[in-house]
């Protein structure tokens, strides 16, 4: 696929998480404890999460003083944004941290160069649906990275338990493979280990750990 | 949205600096307004607080 193909892949998966039923589904999960770990002690000014859904991981950024959800579904940002208003009211609001909710693309993020300490960039990047745009929205991720910002990103690897019975046609598609949850289906590139690496190494970041864990595979990366 | 993060944020096709305007706010929450870029002339919506920052042709 050349870069801007697979834009209708893109358009349709917006609208399954614009759906009402997705939102509510998203605005239950709690954070995943690998992120949590990575978060726990962390300070700086900015921290932004990338494909924030309905922020299940704002909260672990509170050591910043700005804290910024991203995602491309408005349903999703709205229900980010009541959250994180209930949380003001039930914790106070001066814990010292601003939360902002942004509508914005992965691919093309509307951040100054060198404006973010931390990235969280969570199951979102295996939904870009080809190698190009994957590629670009890495670029993007480094180009918005403070020098000695850090960012988390994951993927669903190919090693996860539940495609143990599709793995041969997965592989035989080069990765890409439409999951079904719920009635809806959506796009995924589930990726193998070497692949990642081959793809953020292509990319101008720098790889300090990757791992699997629980079926998906964690990147620690940083500016290069 | 509040007024401080314009510091940081930018025209997501261009890069270019974004000019606030503000139609409505509560306290220093920017619920209603434009973020306007000067150098491709795109206009970016602000509603219920939230910024629509999207490419053009992903808008809704």
């Amino acid at each position: 696929m050349t870069a801007r193909e697979g834009g209708g892949e893109k358009h349709r998966l917006k609208e399954v998480y614009d759906d009402k039923a997705e939102t509510f589904a998203g605005s239950r999960g709690g954070p995943w404890s690998y992120v949590e770990e990575f978060c726990d002690g962390r300070e700086g000014e900015v921290a932004v999460d990338l494909g924030c859904g309905a922020g299940r991981h704002l909260r672990l950024l509170r050591g910043f003083d700005k804290v910024l959800g991203v995602d491309f579904s408005r349903s999703m940002l709205t229900e980010a944004r009541r959250t994180t208003l209930e949380d003001r009211e039930n914790y106070g609001v001066d814990d010292g941290s601003e939360v902002y909710l942004i509508q914005a693309d992965v691919e093309r993020l509307p951040f100054s160069s060198d404006s973010c300490d931390l990235v969280l960039y969570i199951a979102a990047l295996h939904h870009l649906p080809s190698q190009s745009r994957r590629l670009d929205s890495l670029t993007e991720l480094d180009r918005v990275l403070s020098d000695d910002g850090v960012a988390l990103l994951s993927v669903w690897a190919i090693k996860h338990p539940r495609f143990e019975d599709e793995r041969e046609e997965i592989l035989g598609a080069d990765g890409d493979f439409h999951v079904s949850i719920g009635d809806r289906s959506r796009f995924y590139h589930i990726y193998e280990r070497r692949e990642l690496r081959n793809d953020l190494e292509r990319s101008p970041l720098e790889v300090a750990k990757l791992e699997l864990v629980d079926g998906n595979y964690y990147a620690v990366v940083s500016p290069g | 949205m509040r007024e401080s993060l314009n510091d940081i944020l930018c025209c997501p096709v261009c890069k270019g600096d974004l000019e606030l305007e503000i139609t409505e706010q509560e306290g220093d929450d920017v619920l209603e307004g434009t973020l306007h870029c000067g150098e491709c002339d795109e206009t970016y919506e602000i509603t219920d607080g939230i910024p629509d920052l999207l490419p053009p042709e992903m808008q809704d």
